[in-house]
C-alpha cells in the first residue's frame, strides 16, 4: 500500500517539469553563480583579509626558560655559555616570538590583531567563534623544545591552531603564519645553536610539530562546496512544501476520497506522504551532490557520515511534508504549504546560513533550523570532521523529526475526534 | 440492501440535507434528481461514508455504516461529480493505482484493468497521459477508477457533467449494462431529467435538503396525471404575454425561458383559444404551441415552481 503510494508519487514527480526544474536545476544554476561571484573570498590568497586571532599560552613561558636554563647547566654546559645562550633563548621564546615578532609585526598587525587569552577563556572563544582563529601552546611546549634543541631530542606537544571556518580566509590565513613560523623558528633555533654547542654532538634536528585544525574542525571550505550545501539543504526545503501541496490537491480533486474508500487507514496514508517525501529528498539531494560532483569537485571525505546525514534530513523533510499536511487538511486550504513555501524556506534559509554565515547569536538559532544542522554537519564533514563533531547537529535532526511526526499526529488525532 | 434514514447535515449556517429518506434495494437503478445545490453530493457523500452525518443512520445490509464504514466501502463505488484522477499519470498506471489501493495484485489486477478499460471504452487509450484526454474520456476513466473492486453497489454523482452528448450516451449505456449484465446496484444523481428516466427504476426528487417526491417513474409522473404542460414558442420574449398569461387562474405553474413559456393546467382546460388572444392583446407573435404529456421536468416544475436547471 505504502509502495503504491510512493511509486505514484514518484511519476508525478518526475512527470512535473516546473517541479523539476525548481527543486534540481535551479539550485545548480545558483551554486554555479555564487560559486563564481563569490569565490574569491572564499580563497585563502585573496589580499582583504582582515581578522582578530587569540594566542592562549598553558603554562608560563619564563618559568619554562628558568627550568631549561637549570636543566641546561646539569647537562654540562659551561656557565660562560650559559649566559651566552640566554640572550638568544629569551628571543626564541615560541610565545614571545609569535606576540612580538610575527603578529607584532607592523604589516602584519594592519591586518590580523593578536589578543591573548587565558586558558579559561578557549573553550567560550571556539564556541563563540569571534577569532580567526586561535593558537594554543601546550604547558611545557617552550621547555620541550627547547631542550629538545639544545639538550636532548624529546617528544614535544603540539602547537595547536584552531581556525573558525566560518571566517575562512583570515582563519587560514592566521594558520599559514603560523606554519611559516613553525619552519622559520625550527631553523632559527637551529642556527642559533650551532654557534652555541661546541664539540661534536653535531646539529641537533628537531621536529616542531603542529596541528592545524578549525574551531569546529578542518580543512577549508572553497565556495562552490560551501553553496553546493548551503543550495542543497536549502532546496530539498521546498520538496516538504510541494508533498504538502500536492496532498492538498489530492483532497480538493476528491482523489483522496478513493483512498478512504478503499479503506486505506488515514496513518498509512500520512506514512506514504513521509516516504514519498524522505524518498524524494534523498534523490533531490544525491542528484544536486552529484552534480556538485561531477561539475565542481564538491567531496565529502566520509560517505557514510554523508549519507547518515542526507538520511536524516531527508526523513525531516518527509515530516514536515506530513506536517504540512495534516495543517491543510485542518485548515482546509493549502495556505500553510504556500506560506511555508514563499517564506518559511526563505526565513531557515536565512537562519541556517544557506546564502551567507550569520552573526553568532543568529548562529545559534540557525544551528536549530533543520538546514542549518544539516548545513553544519555537511561542512564540517568535507573538512574531515568524524561522527563526534557532528553529533550534536544529527542529534539537532533527530529530535526535530521526532517532534514533528508527533506534532502531525497530535493534528491529525485532533481532527479524527472532532470528525 | 442500503437503507437511509432520516438523514441530516446542518454546517454552520446552511442546512444542507435535512432528513431524507431513502433505500436501493439490490440489483435496481434508482435515481436521485434535484437541481444544483439541493443537497445531492452532500447526501451522496454521507451515504459513501465521506461525511458525518449531522443526524440520521446509513444501513447496509441491516450493519450501521455510519459507525462501522468498512463493509459498506468494501462493496462500494463511487464515481464522484469531479474528475478524481491523477491527471499526469496514464489511464492504465491510475487504474493499477487506484486497483492496488483496493488491494487488487498480481495477475487479477491486471485482468481487472483490461476489463475496466474495455468496459469504459478505453482500451486503445491506456498508455495516454489522462490529462491529453477529452473530457468525455476524463469522465469514463472516472467511472472506471470506481469499477475495478467490482462493487456491488455503484453511487455515481452527475457523471456526465460537461460533456458532449456522444460521450454521454456511452456512458449512459455503460450504467445500464453494468446494471443488467453485472447486476450491480446504482445510485444515480443528475439534475437531466432524461437521463433519470432513461436509467433508472425509482427516482427521489430532492430539493433544498428535502426529498419532496418518489417512487417509480410512472408514479412520479401520476402526480401529474389530472395536468398537462401547453408549450408555447413566441418570436421574442414579451414581459406583458407573459405577465398576461399569469394572470389566468386555470394556470397552475408558469415558467419562461427565452421564447418559450411552459404551463402546467388542469387536462380539461382549453387555453389555446385564451393564448391566442392574450398575444393579439400583447403584440406578441406565436409560433408554435404544443401538448405535452407530463416529463419529471414537469413535475419538478409543478413540485417545487421552478424548472429543474434554474
Amino acid at each position: 500500500m505504502v509502495w503504491s503510494l510512493l511509486l505514484k508519487e514518484l511519476k508525478l514527480f518526475l512527470r512535473n517539469p516546473q517541479e523539476l526544474l525548481v527543486l534540481l536545476l535551479m539550485p545548480l544554476v545558483l551554486i554555479t553563480i555564487l560559486g563564481f561571484a563569490l569565490g574569491s573570498f572564499f580563497n585563502s590568497d585573496t589580499p582583504p583579509i582582515t581578522g582578530k586571532a587569540a594566542i592562549v599560552q598553558y603554562g608560563n613561558e619564563e618559568e619554562e626558560m628558568d627550568r631549561f636554563m637549570k636543566a641546561l647547566g646539569e647537562s654540562g654546559v659551561p656557565e660562560p655559555a650559559i649566559q651566552q645562550m640566554e640572550s638568544h633563548i629569551i628571543q626564541l621564546l615560541p610565545g614571545r616570538m609569535l606576540r612580538e615578532k610575527i603578529f607584532g609585526n607592523e604589516e602584519l598587525s594592519k591586518v590580523i590583531t593578536l589578543e591573548e587569552i587565558t586558558p579559561s577563556d578557549l573553550d567560550e572563544a571556539k564556541e563563540k567563534g569571534k577569532y580567526s582563529a586561535i593558537i594554543e601552546i601546550p604547558d611545557g611546549f617552550t621547555e620541550k623544545l627547547l631542550h629538545s634543541l639544545f639538550i636532548a631530542k624529546q617528544e614535544i606537544p603540539d602547537l595547536i591552531v584552531y581556525e573558525n571556518e566560518e571566517l575562512d580566509y583570515s582563519s587560514s590565513f592566521v594558520s599559514d603564519v603560523v606554519e611559516q613560523f613553525k619552519g622559520q623558528y625550527s631553523l632559527l633555533a637551529a642556527l642559533g645553536k650551532e654557534g652555541i654547542v661546541s664539540g661534536d654532538k653535531g646539529l641537533p634536528t628537531v621536529e616542531v610539530k603542529g596541528t592545524v585544525e578549525t574551531v569546529t574542525k578542518r580543512d577549508p571550505i572553497d565556495a562552490f562546496s560551501y553553496y553546493a550545501v548551503g543550495m542543497s539543504v536549502m532546496f530539498v526545503l521546498f520538496l516538504a512544501g510541494n508533498i504538502g501541496a500536492n496532498s492538498f490537491v489530492e483532497r480538493q480533486q476528491h482523489v483522496y476520497d478513493r483512498i478512504r474508500l478503499a479503506n486505506v487507514p488515514a496513518y498509512v496514508y500520512l506514512l506514504g506522504v513521509f516516504l514519498s517525501g524522505f524518498v524524494l529528498a534523498c534523490l533531490q539531494l544525491g542528484v544536486l551532490y552529484g552534480g556538485a560532483a561531477l561539475l565542481y569537485d564538491v567531496h565529502f571525505s566520509n560517505i557514510t557520515l554523508f549519507l547518515l546525514i542526507t538520511v536524516l534530513l531527508s526523513a525531516v523533510v518527509g515530516g514536515i511534508g506530513v506536517l504540512l499536511t495534516v495543517i491543510n487538511n485542518r485548515l482546509g486550504n493549502d495556505s500553510a504549504s504556500k506560506l511555508y513555501g514563499s517564506a518559511g524556506v526563505a526565513i531557515l534559509a536565512f537562519f541556517g546560513g544557506s546564502f551567507t554565515t550569520v552573526g553568532e547569536s543568529l548562529q545559534v538559532i540557525g544551528n536549530l533550523t533543520p538546514n542549518g544542522a544539516a548545513m553544519k554537519a555537511y561542512l564540517q564533514v568535507m573538512s574531515g570532521a568524524e561522527l563526534a563533531d557532528i553529533s550534536p547537529f544529527l542529534i539537532t535532526l533527530l529530535i526535530e523529526l521526532v517532534i514533528i511526526l508527533a506534532g502531525s499526529s497530535l493534528i491529525s488525532i485532533q481532527r479524527a475526534v472532532r470528525t | 440492501m442500503l437503507d437511509v434514514i432520516n438523514l441530516t447535515k446542518h454546517y454552520k449556517q446552511q442546512k444542507a440535507v435535512q432528513g431524507i429518506s431513502l433505500h436501493l434495494d439490490r440489483g435496481e437503478i434508482v435515481g436521485l434528481l434535484g437541481p444544483n445545490g439541493a443537497g445531492k453530493s452532500t447526501a451522496i457523500a454521507m451515504i459513501s461514508s465521506l461525511i458525518q452525518p449531522t443526524g440520521g443512520d446509513v444501513r447496509f445490509e441491516g450493519e450501521n455504516a455510519v459507525k462501522q464504514p468498512q463493509n459498506l466501502r468494501k462493496k462500494l463505488g463511487v464515481v464522484p461529480q469531479e474528475i478524481a484522477l491523477y491527471e499526469d499519470l496514464t489511464a492504465k498506471e491510475n487504474l493499477y493505482f487506484f486497483g492496488r489501493i483496493q488491494k487488487l495484485r498480481g495477475a487479477l489486477l491486471d485482468q481487472r484493468v483490461k476489463e475496466v478499460l474495455n468496459q469504459i471504452g478505453l482500451s486503445d487509450q491506456g498508455k495516454k497521459v489522462v490529462k491529453n484526454f477529452s473530457g468525455g474520456m476524463k469522465r469514463r476513466l472516472n467511472i472506471g477508477a470506481a469499477l475495478l473492486h467490482e462493487p456491488e453497489i455503484l453511487i455515481m454523482d452527475e457523471p456526465t457533467v460537461g460533456i458532449d452528448p456522444q460521450s454521454r450516451n456511452y456512458i449512459l449505456e455503460t450504467v445500464k449494462r453494468l446494471n443488467q449484465e453485472k447486476g450491480m446496484t446504482i445510485l444515480y444523481t443528475s439534475h437531466y431529467m432524461e437521463e433519470v428516466e432513461f436509467l433508472c427504476d425509482r427516482i427521489y426528487i430532492m430539493d433544498r435538503g428535502n426529498v419532496i417526491a418518489s417512487g417509480t417513474k410512472e408514479e412520479i409522473k401520476n402526480i401529474l396525471s389530472s395536468e398537462k404542460t401547453i408549450m408555447v414558442r413566441t418570436e421574442r420574449r414579451n414581459e406583458s404575454f407573459i405577465a398576461a398569461l399569469k394572470q389566468l387562474p386555470v394556470i397552475a405553474k408558469l415558467d419562461d425561458q427565452d421564447q418559450v413559456i411552459s404551463m402546467v393546467v388542469p387536462k380539461e382546460v382549453q387555453l389555446f383559444s385564451h393564448v391566442f388572444k392574450l398575444a393579439d392583446e400583447t403584440g406578441a407573435v406565436v409560433h408554435g404551441i404544443e401538448v405535452q404529456t407530463p416529463t419529471l421536468e414537469d413535475v419538478f416544475l409543478h413540485l417545487t415552481g421552478r424548472a429543474l436547471r434554474n
